[in-house]
């Protein structure tokens, strides 16, 4: 079948090649991926220290400047220096990105491997709920979970942790599946390997690197999700920078002071596009076809 | 290739195989609405304080808020209200708006049409664009019109649809004057915003057909046809396409999902009277039962897609009749 | 449907009865407003009050501009004596379905508020009674002097005068009182959905023919999209735009960003005693001394909001005018209560960092710049400000486990002139919006007094000796700015004034000559 990710559980032979940062330098597109992504996080990472000026401060005098000398991008309708805001909102809009996709590999990890390993009923049920949580289209139960919790930048990043950590456990439990019965982890077994070191030797690192693929290739989706809830006004509170709410707060100024549009959403865009270059280039090596 | 099996065979395997996937699609519906409600008791604060604060009633007697615990079945156990609930759904009744204490049916049917309206162009908007550009990518395979497509799907699958969206009311509606900002859900401006709400979708549609479709051209089939030789144009549309089609229009009946859930986004920006802009509406007061009409309608609108192609692909492949998926 | 098509019948009829003569041809197209709220039904005790905003609805009295209360569906209000006033209703109202005004309808409208407004409970005294003393008059005896009378006839959330009949007729099915003609003012509503509400002219209206034949009033509930529809004239005018895009409406040609008179509100300071370092008397004198209401309103945004001089508005009769920035005094406050500068441009004592928390809400989009604003100016008096955000801000605010030290919250001190409801409600020790724990006995006494002083300059007295006591003894209460009605108009309505107390369209509105 075609899936979205072109990972295929069944196959049980993902791993990551042996020198995967090589790899990726030679991949034709992965490369921009790479160079792209370690340049935005260490913008966001240092942000605070290269930002020209504090984020959250007013100017009035310097309101709606458009890009120039002392002000790079230009400032906001409060003179604050967009900037620095892009930087300082860098960490909420591509951190809060990493941390859910970071959450849901290691819940799908430890869901989908628990499955698996338990077999049975305990699978079955498991797997079901796994099911019944899927019917729910992600984004709606995202929306469902904010509705419930209220507003709020760590009830956005619960929310999209709950709406895609079930898909992951699927594909976890699957590679999971292939690696318990795997013949490695069978030989293994019969030397008398105690069972916790097969775990950790042949099965979590079976199930690990496929949703790694899976979490980077998802990490786009991450970012424009959390703009687009703060863009609604359901993520980040307002004094506080990130690009979906820049964005929001730029409506009013489209035609006098484009830059306070153009800029954020170049964010997003080098963001997610970064993200997918990454992602579809680590699936590419992940299929052993891909590889030559 | 379908097989070849005795007919009347094959249509009472059709009907069991169909029936199976309904009763599949219902428990999955069922199971979604008991994790919504499930999910409640998470919410902070007293049902009643939420119901208070929604209706901006600031100071409550007694004897409203005792009033409103009995019209919204408060103080019933949670089993009950969900029994109640679900027995309410089943007559066609989804409660009580908590913000206005109107029944929500009757939001959901003002305001559904224009929703379907956007979300059913948008799909074939997205189906046809998808299917046009991933032709053209497969024909010319790794020539300058393949790359050009992937290009394409790169730069829109790294613009998100609100982004999008801006873009197109700001210079399109307002700057060429083309549509209306109050557009009440029709004429040009659903044009503009299913396009929208399309192209966002398309991008990944296309590269999952054009994947399928250069997969299938290596195929032996392919192969076969071109030692007869069969122009590759030819081989596309009469192999490659059949073969792949199927499984490319089940994936994005699958994410028809991303595509109800990508509504609320579009509608706000377009101002569209749809059921999107109500869940927001809905969402910042906390009006617990459009919540939860909202989230059963999407349910409803994924399953339901999800049976529709899982019923066209096993009428189409015999070969699925027998448990497995597609 | 047929009983809706003949009370419709009825309403032409009736307003073909009342004006014998042919409507003067009308050339102006129906007005277009995009205002944010819906209006969820036709519930006049839920919903009512936005019927009051665009010209359905009207009242016995009237707030206006110059702080007052103006007879309004009233020829005249007296006190002879203080604990009984009597009303006199002007000759010749009739609701839009054509039946009259008289005293006997006003009062029916009045106890049927009574019976089922919250609103209207909570206002009244216990042991008023309302009675007609005449065809046209009203009397109203309480125990004690209702000093408060004016004002909450001119309260849009108390009496509407309806026709209590009509409205007792559908029960609770509200969606038949479209169409139905129940209230008084220029248009008369002819539909109501989730999207929009429409109303026409109502030709028999006591003050002469409305200027507009009628009005569409759309729900847009983004900002944005408001103003963007004045801008492609789908609209004439968007209600509540917010300030940050004045820059940006002012740049374009064809539209106009209308800053309109002063309003009874504004953006509220209220300082936490229950907990931080605010309990100290002198450090919340020193914040009121350090807030810049100057800059707030002229550069923060510029004059687009009014400058606070006290916790009233200047239009009112007993507004102080105490509020001054005085950062030498602030700094001097604060050495002398022993936050000494430390090395890093805040203040601290003993080891501790002053550093106050700013609450605010997702709601209100002013409050981002303002809040901003006025952390930077607390800093440079050397205190540092963080700013959190609560959702759902009264509650928040009321919880004890919730940080904060000065909240921020848009509150109407004196709302259609009445200053009772709020002294009562944010003021007294227990009362449900007292954020901070303010407990003055001199302030609970004064409120308390205040409540049935009917002597104007007894009471004027009173409320300068709050304001005093809430800048320079014992501060609580403050205002940040006072707010101005404001909105996005078209070329047509661009000497549309924003309306005063929330009175947006009269029978006179028209588009400009």
């Amino acid at each position: 079948m075609i899936s979205a990710t072109g990972i295929d559980p069944t196959a049980g032979r993902h791993r990551p090649p042996p020198h995967l940062l090589a790899a990726l330098v030679r991949h034709p597109t992965g490369r921009w991926g790479l160079i792209l992504t370690a340049l935005l996080l260490t913008a966001a990472a240092a942000g605070p220290w290269f930002a020209p000026h504090p984020p959250n401060l007013p100017d009035y005098a310097a309101a709606l400047r458009p890009p120039g000398p002392g002000h790079w991008l230009g400032t906001d309708a409060t003179g604050r220096d967009q900037l620095s805001r892009l930087l300082d909102g860098a960490r909420r809009s591509l951190g809060g990105a990493l941390v859910v996709s970071a959450a849901i590999t290691l819940i799908g990890l430890i869901y989908g491997t628990a499955a698996a390993l338990a077999g049975r009923w305990v699978d079955a049920a498991m797997m079901r709920l796994v099911d019944v949580v899927l019917a729910l289209p992600g984004l709606i139960l995202a929306f469902a979970v904010i509705g419930l919790l209220g507003p709020g930048y760590v009830n956005l990043l619960i929310a999209l942790i709950a709406a895609d950590w079930a898909w992951k456990a699927r594909i976890a439990r699957a590679c999971a599946q292939a690696a318990v019965n795997s013949p490695a982890a069978e030989v293994a077994r019969h030397l008398g390997v105690p069972e916790w070191r097969v775990v950790a030797r042949h099965i979590l690192p079976a199930v690990f690197w496929p949703l790694l693929v899976l979490a980077t290739l998802g990490l786009g989706g991450q970012i424009a999700a959390i703009s687009a809830f703060s863009f609604l006004g359901l993520g980040v509170p307002v004094p506080l920078a990130e690009w979906g709410a820049m964005l929001a707060e730029s409506r009013f100024f489209f035609r006098i002071a484009p830059w306070l549009l153009l800029a954020p959403a170049a964010c997003i865009f080098v963001s997610v596009l970064a993200a997918n270059l990454l992602g579809e280039a680590l699936r590419d090596l992940a299929t052993p076809e891909g590889r030559s | 290739m379908p097989l070849s099996t005795a007919p009347e065979r094959e249509g009472r395997g059709l009907v069991r195989a169909l029936l199976s996937r309904l009763a599949q699609a219902a428990l999955a519906a069922l199971g979604a609405s008991l994790i919504v409600w499930l999910m409640l008791p998470l919410a902070p604060g007293d049902p009643v304080d939420m119901i208070l604060s929604a209706r901006r009633i600031e100071e409550p007697t007694a004897a409203q808020i005792a009033e409103l615990r009995a019209r919204f079945g408060l103080d019933l156990p949670f089993w009950r209200r969900y029994a109640h609930w679900l027995a309410g759904v089943v007559q066609g009744d989804l409660g009580l708006s908590w913000r206005t204490g109107a029944p929500v049916v009757g939001l959901l049917a003002d305001r559904l049409p224009a929703t379907l309206r956007l979300v059913g162009l948008g799909f074939v908007v997205s189906l046809a664009w998808s299917l046009a550009l991933a032709l053209v990518a497969a024909r010319w395979a790794g020539r300058w019109p393949d790359r050009l497509v992937l290009a394409y799907t790169r730069v829109f699958a790294a613009i998100p649809a609100f982004v999008l969206a801006l873009l197109v009311l700001q210079f399109v509606v307002v700057g060429l004057g083309l549509g209306r900002v109050l557009s009440g859900g029709a004429g040009l401006t659903l044009a503009l915003a299913a396009l929208v709400l399309g192209i966002d979708r398309a991008a990944g549609w296309t590269q999952l057909l054009r994947a399928a479709l250069l997969a299938e051209m290596a195929r032996g089939p392919a192969d076969v046809a071109r030692a007869r030789g069969a122009p590759e144009g030819r081989i596309l549309r009469v192999i490659a396409l059949p073969a792949g089609l199927l499984p490319w229009l089940t994936a994005a009946g699958m994410s028809l999902g991303g595509l109800i859930a990508g509504a609320p986004v579009i509608e706000t920006i377009f101002t569209w009277p749809g059921v999107g802009a109500e869940l927001l509406a809905a969402l910042s007061v906390r009006d617990v039962p459009v919540i939860q009409a909202f989230v059963l309608l999407a349910v409803l609108g994924y399953v339901g897609a999800s049976f529709l192609v899982d019923s066209l692909a096993l009428w189409l492949d015999p070969r699925l009749r027998d448990g497995g998926r597609p | 449907m047929t009983p809706r098509l003949s009370r419709r019948a009825a309403l032409a009829m009736a307003a073909l009865l009342a004006l014998p003569l042919p409507v003067a041809a009308e050339t102006a197209p129906p007005l277009r407003v995009v205002t944010s709220f819906a209006i969820d039904s036709m519930n006049p005790w839920e919903d009512g009050f936005w019927m009051q905003e665009f010209g359905q609805a009207e009242l016995l009295m009237q707030f206006r501009e110059d702080g007052r209360h103006h007879p309004w569906l009233l020829e005249r209000l007296e006190n002879p004596e203080p604990t009984r006033w009597v009303m006199t209703l002007r000759a010749g109202l009739t609701f839009q379905n054509g039946k009259p005004v008289d005293a006997a309808a006003v009062l029916a409208a009045i106890e049927a508020a009574r019976a089922h407004s919250a609103s209207a409970k909570g206002a009244v005294p216990d042991g008023a009674i309302f009675a007609v003393t005449g065809p046209l008059e009203l009397t109203v005896t309480t125990p004690a002097a209702w000093p408060e009378l004016p004002g909450v006839l001119a309260d849009e959330s108390v009496f509407l005068i309806l026709d209590a009949e009509a409205v007792a007729a559908v029960g609770e099915d509200w969606g038949r009182l479209v169409g139905a003609g129940i209230y008084t003012g220029p248009f008369a509503v002819t539909a109501l959905d989730s999207a929009r509400m429409e109303a026409v002219a109502y030709p028999g209206y006591w003050q002469g023919p409305p200027a507009l034949p009628g009005l569409t009033l759309s729900f847009v509930p983004d900002p944005s999209a408001r103003i963007l529809a004045v801008q492609n004239d789908e609209a004439d005018i968007a209600l509540y735009p917010p300030l940050a895009a004045r820059p940006m409406v002012e740049a374009t040609p064809g539209v106009h960003f209308n800053i309109g008179a002063l309003g009874t509100g504004g953006f509220t300071g209220y300082m936490n005693l229950r907990q931080g370092p605010l309990a100290d008397p002198a450090l919340r004198k020193a914040v009121l001394r350090a807030v810049d209401y100057r800059e707030i309103a002229h550069d923060v945004f510029r004059g687009g909001l009014a400058q606070a001089t006290s916790l009233y508005a200047a239009n009112l009769p007993f507004a102080l005018e105490n509020y001054r920035t005085d950062l030498v005094e602030a700094a001097a406050l604060l050495d002398a209560a022993g936050w000494v500068p430390g090395t890093n441009g805040t203040r601290q004592k003993d080891g501790t960092p002053l550093t106050l928390v700013l609450a605010i809400y997702p709601q209100q989009p002013d409050l981002a710049p303002l809040s901003a604003a006025v952390q930077a100016q607390l800093a440079r008096v050397g205190i540092a400000a963080e700013i959190v955000s609560f959702d759902g801000i009264n509650r928040a605010l009321m919880e004890p486990a919730n940080r904060w030290d000065i909240a921020m919250v848009s509150t109407g001190a004196a709302g259609w002139g009445r200053v009772q409801g709020f002294l009562e409600n944010y003021l007294l020790p227990g009362a449900r919006r007292n954020y901070g724990g303010y407990d003055n006995a001199e302030v609970s006494a004064l409120v308390a007094e205040l409540a049935t002083e009917a002597d104007t300059a007894r009471r004027t007295a009173i409320l300068h000796r709050i304001q005093t006591i809430l800048w320079d003894e014992d501060p609580y209460a403050f205002s940040f700015n006072i707010h101005k009605g404001r909105v996005v108009v078209n070329d047509r309505y661009a000497c549309y004034q924003p309306g005063f107390a929330l009175y947006h369209i009269s029978w006179q509105t028209a588009p400009c000559r």
